[in-house]
């Protein structure tokens, strides 16, 4: 009976907690109908209005200089405002002093500890009394690098992040050229509002990355805050640019044209170095007269700005005829003291040489416009003839824009004496075969030295040489052949002669140089012929290429309107002979061509103990003549000098164990320890000397510092 | 198909109970999957599959745990209860004051070799209400006893649930209603519940009061609630309200919820915003009515179950489970301030689903006991009627 009474007593209370349980399930049910049915209408517009997707742009890529070094970079750069109603009257109290004092100390000392208090205080308690008192967005520092930021979060308050600490980060990014106007136009601009140019523009869709979307609330009347951690939110970053362009190159450059233009107060001027191999560009100058007074990269005249070449045309002349005729160097022709009336127009040549007879070399020398007029009509006569002579120009490359990656190139202007029938007269032939009545841009001229200078093969110039995105390789450009052979093998030759002559002994004079033998050509052209009235104008420039036994680089420099002067060979010619012999002296090691001197160098010093990655050691091997034991063809290696030899084996990297990065460059080294999970704290430059965990240990997401010297 | 339903018909205890387990099981695959969308995208570059073959591989660990639990016969449970309860006292010290910190939360321990942290509070919770049901049952004869039978009950709860307060007051909090059920359904007295209730607002004061000493008010994550019951997680809620609003009647379908990407802990604090929005009121309510149904079949047990300590054991488990259901659901209505309670079997949380099945597992070796009990007894009665009428 007991049993009974006892299990009566359970089951009533085992009811009641059941009833009680079914009133709270109604209680829940009807407030759920409430939400939902009854409120439905205001919460669902209310959703709309709090949130909004916000698009963010990714982090751009790097430009680099061939080396490595940056041409152009974001930078994350960070501000910080708080929303100081968030946290609770308690924290809010015992953190508000000494994180006023940090703010002062450490973010933004334009306002004093008590000041930075006050104006939260105010703002806090205004807005508790009433939201139009007080605000949900106080700007705390704009500008801050990510370390400011990674202490800036560790502050009392802040640290208890965006929902209970009140800060609120936005980043945004900045871009720098470390090298500031050095080729500035050519690296380019990342506008907002315009078009792009120069590399920025034309490899936007590989820099820009992706583009991504993130959720904002709305705190306060327009003020937007993102509903994650900006700092955690990932978008992919752009892939990265690596230029042909040489930093040291580049710099020797841009003094030296500026420097020049600056004597010259030239309208403007541009030169560009070209790798003769490769049709790399190497540097890349423009200069143009401010309003100001000064100069600056304005405007990419190597690029866009198409002129009548003037003397620099001649070789284009020289080595038509060469092709299309059997002229012979010691062929001679009647100047009559450098002015000739060619059918209505007189000709005259800008140098006076006061001869009557030139031959073929030595109206190239003394740049004769009237021999080279002469020998052009008497050599392609006929309309046939004419065909002929821009046939040549057409296959020396000459009709064809360079298609250089940058926007902005203008077709060359090449008269065809069918197609133009128009155009052309009895004057046009004499006056293209000197440079006129045509129109190319300096790279286009360039474009045909550097074909001269590699012995006929017609590079395409080009100044990107690789994208990639971390450490995957999207694309890589390599040198581009347009026209295996410009011209015979001996014409080439001939022509290579001409332009050694030009410096040793013709309008190049000035060029000669104890350090580097220079060959080349001068050009002088009248701007503003047609307007007899003006103080005439004129372009001044050099095209050539340097050291002439083994030519490494080609360079045209133009000038545009130089004030103290106009000929080529005193405008253009010095600037060209000063950036080769500076060139020549920092590069002096790739241009001697004698390799012996390294290998006894080598054995003498072997190279340090190295790790890194297996490709760049390959190009780096290859270059040095060494005997090399290659034992792995791992990506990763260890190189060891040994006697006479190195040896390279296969790196011992583990997945959980740290790996012994000593002697590695700072790019490998960053990469394989990030790749094994490590957060990688670097300090120093070069190469690392010492890592703070021993390798082997293992692995679990800690922080490893390296010290490079 | 035809051999799962083979194998459910092969399945013995409340076959109710079964269907709710594997109905709320299914839902938690297609709700975590749609949920942690966009945390997935978040953290784990756009891998969702990451977090469906996560729950699902926790379903089938569960499920596997309920199933051992069911073979065995609850009144070994009994046995293993001080032996659980000797273990989890110093587990609960350690990770107190040496476990892992998760959120500003010290409740985490990481266990050697798989690498993977649990909370111990969840095996305690499973272990006290195993202690307190043994107790309970031991004790039915003097139950109204205060020294003999309410003080050895209470000591065990007030150790276990002052331990895991610190770290996560939630818990503790639910546990301790848990065992004042359990007791008050136990038959103790009414007098000394009611002092339970008493003691338990006590323990809330001095608990606030530590937490403002401020030697002790990190460790006590006092500003976590003061901040919830000042109304700062208003936004979250707010959010939470959108999510129900936006599902109206019927939903806006699978995979559809747009505040999941808005709503903090979208896959375990707000699921049920979550489930509304996507499934619309009537997925709303069928959750509750699923819970409810859980409880009802457990009452049923009670009444139906011979033995005090079967009745009670099943009852305490289950009730826990409910009110955790419960708490989760009104946070998400705004009913009570935010807790951090994880909806149970549904929301994806770790371990913390291998315990929920632990439970079920134990309910269901009740509820196949009771059976077994009825058949024999229907056995018995059928031998002595048969005996009488020969």
């Amino acid at each position: 009976m007991a049993q009974m009474n006892r299990k009566n007593e359970l089951l009533i209370r085992a009811y009641l907690v059941m009833a009680v349980f079914v009133a709270v399930a109604l209680v829940v049910v009807l407030r759920l109908f409430n939400v939902s049915v009854v409120e439905g209408d205001e919460w669902r517009e209310l959703g709309g209005k709090y949130v909004k997707w916000q698009p963010v742009k990714a982090d751009r890529g790097n430009i680099y200089a061939e080396d490595g070094s940056l041409l152009a970079a974001s930078e994350m750069i960070f501000d910080i405002r708080m929303d100081p109603t968030v946290s609770t009257d308690y924290s809010f109290e015992r953190g508000i002093d000494s994180l006023c004092i940090l703010i002062t100390k450490h973010l933004n000392a334009n306002k004093t500890p008590s000041e930075w208090k006050k104006r939260l205080v105010d703002a806090r308690q205004g807005w508790k009394k009433h939201k139009k008192k007080g605000s949900k967005s106080i700007p705390i520092a704009k500008n801050l690098t990510f370390e400011q930021i990674d202490k800036a979060r560790k502050f009392p308050l802040f640290r208890k992040g965006r929902n209970s600490g009140g800060i609120i980060i936005d980043k945004t990014s900045r871009r720098g050229k470390p090298y500031k106007e050095m080729a500035s136009r050519t690296i380019g601009v990342d506008r907002q509002n315009a078009s792009k140019i120069g590399l920025e523009g034309a490899f936007d869709t590989f820099l820009k990355g992706k583009e991504e979307k993130r959720l904002e609330r709305l705190v306060d009347r327009g003020v937007w805050i993102p509903v994650f951690d900006p700092s955690e939110f990932e978008t992919q970053r752009g892939a990265d640019l690596y230029t042909t362009i040489d930093v040291e190159v580049q710099d020797i450059v841009h003094n030296e044209l500026l420097s020049m233009v600056l004597h010259q107060e030239a309208e403007a001027a541009c030169a560009v170095v070209m790798d003769v191999e490769t049709g790399g560009i190497k540097a890349i100058s423009n200069l143009s007269k401010l309003k100001s007074g000064g100069y600056a990269e304005i405007y990419n005249h190597a690029v866009g700005t198409s002129s009548e070449p003037g003397s620099t045309a001649k070789l284009f002349t020289a080595l038509a005829l060469l092709e299309g005729s059997n002229i012979d160097l010691k062929d001679r022709v009647e100047v009559s003291g450098g002015r000739k009336k060619f059918y209505d127009l007189w000709m005259e040549d800008s140098h006076r040489h006061g001869r009557n007879m030139l031959n073929f070399l030595e109206v190239i020398e003394e740049s004769s416009n009237v021999g080279i007029a002469s020998f052009a009509l008497k050599h392609f006569k006929g309309l046939e003839g004419k065909k002929k002579y821009v046939s040549y120009l057409e296959q020396f490359g000459l009709t064809d824009k360079t298609h250089i990656e940058i926007a902005g190139e203008p077709m060359p202007l090449v008269k065809h004496p069918v197609k133009d029938k128009a155009k052309w007269s009895g004057t046009t032939l004499p006056w293209m075969a000197h440079g006129y009545e045509s129109s190319m841009t300096p790279l286009q001229i360039l474009k045909f030295y550097n074909g001269i200078a590699n012995n006929g093969r017609l590079m395409k110039p080009y100044l990107v040489k690789e994208i990639s995105h971390e450490a995957e390789i999207l694309r890589e450009i390599k040198p581009k052949v347009e026209v295996s052979a410009m011209a015979s093998k001996s014409n080439i030759e001939t022509l290579q002669y001409m332009l050694e002559s030009v410096v040793e002994s013709g309008t190049g004079k000035g060029l000669k140089s104890d350090i580097v033998k220079i060959a080349g050509k001068t050009g002088t052209a009248r701007v503003n012929y047609t307007k007899k009235e003006e103080r005439k104008k004129y372009n001044a420039s050099f095209a050539g290429y340097f050291p002439v036994d083994a030519p490494k680089y080609s360079m045209i420099v133009m000038f545009y309107d130089p004030k103290k002067g106009y000929y080529g060979g005193s405008v253009a010619g010095p600037v060209f002979k000063n950036i080769a012999e500076k060139i020549y002296q920092v590069k002096g090691d790739l241009l001697d061509p004698v390799r012996e001197q390294y290998a006894e160098l080598q054995n003498k010093k072997m190279p340090n103990k190295h790790s890194g990655y297996a490709s760049d050691y390959a190009k780096l091997i290859n270059h040095i003549d060494l005997d090399v034991e290659v034992n792995s063809k791992s990506r990763w290696v260890d190189i060891a000098p040994e006697r006479n030899k190195l040896t390279i084996d296969k790196k011992k990297i583990k997945g959980d164990q740290v790996p012994n990065v000593i002697g590695m460059g700072l790019r490998d080294a960053v990469y394989i320890l990030e790749n094994v999970g490590l957060d990688v704290k670097i300090e120093g430059v070069g190469k690392v000397k010492k890592q703070s965990i021993k390798p082997g240990a293992k692995v679990s997401g800690q922080q490893i510092e390296i010290y490079l010297n | 198909m035809s051999t799962a339903i083979q194998l459910y018909r092969n399945l013995k205890g409340d076959k109710a109970i079964w269907l709710i387990f594997f109905v709320l099981s299914l839902f938690s695959v297609l709700i975590v999957y749609s949920a942690s969308g966009s945390e997935a995208y978040k953290w784990h570059g756009g891998n969702t599959e990451y977090f469906l073959i996560k729950q699902l591989i926790l379903l089938i660990l569960g499920m596997f745990t309920t199933y051992v639990c069911y073979q065995l016969n609850y009144i070994h449970y009994s046995n293993i209860a001080p032996v659980l309860m000797i273990i989890i006292v110093p587990l609960l010290l350690y990770t107190g004051i040496f476990g892992d910190e998760i959120n500003d939360s010290r409740r985490w321990l990481t266990i050697p070799f798989i690498n993977n942290t649990f909370q111990p509070s969840d095996i305690a919770k499973v272990a006290l209400i195993l202690y307190v049901a043994r107790s309970l049952a031991i004790r039915q004869e003097y139950i109204k006893d205060f020294k003999g039978a309410f003080l050895p009950i209470i000591m065990p709860v007030v150790l276990v649930c002052g331990l895991i307060a610190p770290s996560d007051f939630s818990t503790a909090a639910l546990l301790f209603v848990t065992c004042l059920l359990m007791m008050f359904i136990g038959r103790v007295s009414l007098k000394y519940v009611a002092l339970l209730v008493f003691m338990g607002l006590v323990l809330l004061s001095i608990l606030v009061m530590l937490g403002t000493w401020e030697v002790t008010a990190d460790y006590f994550r006092l500003d976590t609630w003061i901040s919830r019951l000042q109304g700062n997680d208003v936004w979250q809620v707010n959010q939470s309200k959108i999510a129900i609003a936006n599902g109206e009647w019927i939903g806006e379908g699978p995979g559809n919820s747009f505040q999941r990407n808005i709503l903090p802990f979208a896959y375990a604090d707000f699921i049920y915003a979550i489930i509304c929005e996507e499934y619309g009121l009537i997925g709303g309510v069928f959750i509750i009515a699923m819970f409810l149904w859980l409880l009802f079949r457990c009452i049923n047990i009670v009444t139906r179950c011979p033995k005090a300590f079967g009745a009670i054991l099943a009852m305490g488990l289950c009730l826990n489970i409910v009110i955790q259901a419960f708490a989760n659901v009104a946070v998400s209505v705004d009913l009570v301030p935010v807790t951090g309670l994880t909806l149970p079997l549904i929301s994806s949380g770790g371990t913390s689903l291998i315990f929920t099945c632990m439970s079920i597992g134990i309910i269901l070796s009740v509820s196949k006991y009771v059976e077994q009990a009825e058949l024999e007894q229907i056995e018995l009665s059928k031998i002595e009627s048969d005996a009488a009428n020969h």
